[in-house]
């Protein structure tokens, strides 16, 4: 919205069109703007008027109607000019005067052979335009019949320079659909139930707790023992704690146990990121991180110590910070040594209270720089004792099972460790990664290679059936609880759409009912005195179809005509009505 | 003829205002489930919305229904 309206002051036509001789318009009487409306017989000159207009604003100083500025021969001069122009010597132009608050301006323009530039008085004015400048009977009439509903309502909005409030309403529109079909969507649930399929051969294939625990009992458990039962899918029943123990007897048994016992002990050393992450975990890479950690923190220390030295006058300060705030004591000197402010390096005492209060926040600094430091060598000395404890367990194992001698570089790491203090270069620590690397390798092949080498009739094998299923019906639980919490969003979603919409709906009619007032008045005005003018209608759709971002409208100019009937169609709707 | 003088203006609110005051109209209200708002405040009901925020929306609004339904979850009895 203008907060000042720019006027039409005046305008004057020079061998425009139908105006040979200079003609005036003046839009201003006693200080204050005029209406103008046109009443003249065919043939004296009305559409010149609007040609000025569309002329006087147009980037290429023609009319639409007369084509393509290119065509010089229809477009240029001679379809403008008056057609004695020429002969008179007179040279055809437009000049408008406007007023915007206060202030006057305006310019000419001549109509030349060639193009001729955008007046600047149009351009300012056409910046303020949400409209086209000219309006044209047929393109009120395409708005009318030929634009759906929607369109209408989208191009209504940009006029009002409410293009922010549209996109609100279409992405919040778009947003609900999306809401409602991920709400709606099956795909999770049909995955995990194809998952149960194939877990029980096809024997269930929809979930059914007690039909699954049934196949278990019968095709699973019953094989490796026929009194073991399981009731229900949980890690807390007793049929699946019953069949863990069953499992580690049986890892035991087979040397599984102690396999896996290796894994976890270089596992605690070393352990590759977890699906290509960016950092490996294990006491080797802490250790490394903590000795990182005591350097930068000592560097930071340190920094912050030699600034600290300077602020040795600190309690000297804290006792003297009150009387130097306190305004309201006359100081002029030190109160300690009675050097005059004025003779200090600082020169006055704000500034020897700024410089006192920086420095004293560098004490602060230092002090955290200092209890970073100590944290830090906690921390090294903790990894320090995990990563030489984890060595030992390990070389242990080693040792007893002949693997010692394969672990060159993972004894010499263990030996630079021995001898390594604070202060040293972090021990190289790759070689004896490599060796741990393949070591796992191998030992995680040979577990592979004797669970494989049982067969099916294992408790191995019925943990990890059990396991999955228990995976499933979590999983399965999870995404209908989900599912459940996104149809209660769709819900408020929904409430909370509809709010927003009446909001922006309720302020677009405003502006509308705004517009709508002043078209009156102005209609009233051109109707003259004592004349009953139908007053116009504009109104949007009523509140049931507020989220349809819609706009229904039938003009018609005549009080006994038929109204044309807009595209589209709806019971309830409601006119946006020109009569 | 008609002035214009005689037609003020009337002070209507800017998008930007509109959008605040009924966000805020929104959040006092009963019932408002306050995080789904601060989802459509931060994504949707914005003055310049990036142009995936559509999606970006539905896939906070997601992580908020897993998020609800793990709490859910954790709050019953598993009836196994």
């Amino acid at each position: 919205m203008m907060d000042k309206p720019i006027t039409v002051e005046a305008f004057r036509l020079t061998g425009f069109r139908a105006f040979l001789r200079p003609q005036d318009f003046p839009l201003r009487r006693g200080g204050k703007p005029l209406n103008l409306a046109v009443f003249a017989p065919n043939a004296r000159g009305k559409s010149s008027l609007v040609d000025a207009f569309e002329f006087y604003f147009s980037e290429d100083a023609t009319l639409q109607r007369l084509g393509a500025r290119a065509a010089e021969r229809y477009a240029g001069r001679a379809a403008l000019e008056h057609v004695d122009a020429q002969d008179k010597g007179v040279n055809p132009s437009v000049h408008f005067w406007f007023r915007e608050g206060t202030e006057s301006f305006g310019d000419c323009r001549n109509v030349a052979q060639g193009t001729t530039p955008l007046p600047s008085a149009a351009a300012r004015v056409l910046a303020k335009c949400a409209l086209p400048f000219v309006i044209r009977g047929y393109e009120l009439r395409r708005f009318v019949e030929e634009e759906t509903s929607e369109r209408r309502y989208k191009e209504i909005v940009a006029w009002l320079g409410l293009q922010p409030l549209l996109t609100i309403q279409e992405n919040l529109k778009a947003l609900r659909r999306q809401v409602k079909k991920r709400a709606e969507d099956s795909t999770a649930r049909q995955e995990r139930l194809r998952d149960l399929a194939r877990v029980t051969g096809n024997a269930v294939t929809e979930w059914d707790e007690a039909n699954i625990c049934a196949w278990l009992n019968t095709s699973v458990i019953s094989k490796l023992d026929k009194a073991l039962t399981l009731t229900g899918l949980s890690e807390d029943s007793a049929g699946y704690q019953a069949l863990k123990e069953r499992k580690a007897v049986e890892d035991e048994k087979i040397g599984i146990a102690s396999l896996k016992r290796f894994l976890t002990q270089i596992e605690d050393l070393y352990k590759e990121p977890p699906n290509g992450g960016d950092a490996a975990r294990g006491a080797i890479s802490d250790f490394a991180s903590a000795v990182t950690d005591v350097g930068t923190a000592a560097s930071r220390e340190s920094t912050e110590r030699v600034k600290a030295s300077q602020t040795v006058f600190s309690n000297v300060w804290a006792a003297a910070k009150s009387i130097f705030e306190n305004t309201q004591i006359p100081l002029e000197a030190c109160p300690v040594c009675d050097t005059q402010f004025s003779a200090t390096p600082h020169g006055s005492r704000d500034a020897i209270q700024l410089t006192l209060d920086a420095k004293l926040h560098g004490l602060a600094d230092y002090q955290a720089a200092e209890t970073g430091l100590n944290s830090a060598r906690q921390a090294l000395s903790r990894a320090s004792r995990v990563l030489t404890a984890f060595l030992e367990n390990l070389t242990s194992s080693l040792q007893r099972t002949g693997y010692a001698d394969k672990m060159i570089s993972v004894m010499a790491y263990q030996q630079a460790l021995a001898t390594w203090k604070t202060g040293d270069p972090t021990p190289d620590s790759a070689a004896a990664v490599g060796e741990l690397r393949v070591l796992h390798s191998n030992i995680s092949e040979e577990a592979r290679r004797i669970e494989q080498g049982q067969g099916e009739a294992t408790y191995a094998g019925a943990v990890r059936t059990v396991d999955s299923l228990v995976k499933l019906k979590r999983d399965l639980r999870r995404i209908e609880l989900t599912r459940a919490q996104l149809l209660r969003l769709n819900v408020q979603l929904n409430e909370q759409s509809h709010v927003i919409n009446t909001a922006f709906v309720s302020h677009t009619q405003s502006l509308i009912g705004e517009l709508k007032d002043k078209v009156n008045e102005l209609y009233r005005a051109i109707q003259g005195d004592g004349t009953e003018a139908p007053p116009i209608r504009l109104e949007l759709p009523g509140e049931e179809d507020t989220n349809q971002q819609r706009l229904h409208l039938v003009i018609d100019f005549a009080r006994n005509r038929k109204g044309v009937a807009p595209t589209g169609s709806s019971a309830t709707r409601r006119y946006m009505r020109l009569r | 003829m008609q002035s214009h003088d005689e037609l003020p203006l009337k002070v209507q609110a800017t998008p930007a205002e509109l959008i605040a005051s009924t966000a805020v109209s929104l959040r006092e209200a009963k019932d408002t489930d306050v995080a789904l708002l601060d989802i459509l405040s931060k994504r949707i009901v914005t003055l310049n919305p990036t142009n995936t925020a559509v999606e970006d929306a539905l896939t906070d609004i997601e992580k908020l229904a897993s998020k609800r339904a793990e709490g859910a979850d954790d709050g019953q009895a598993d009836n196994s």
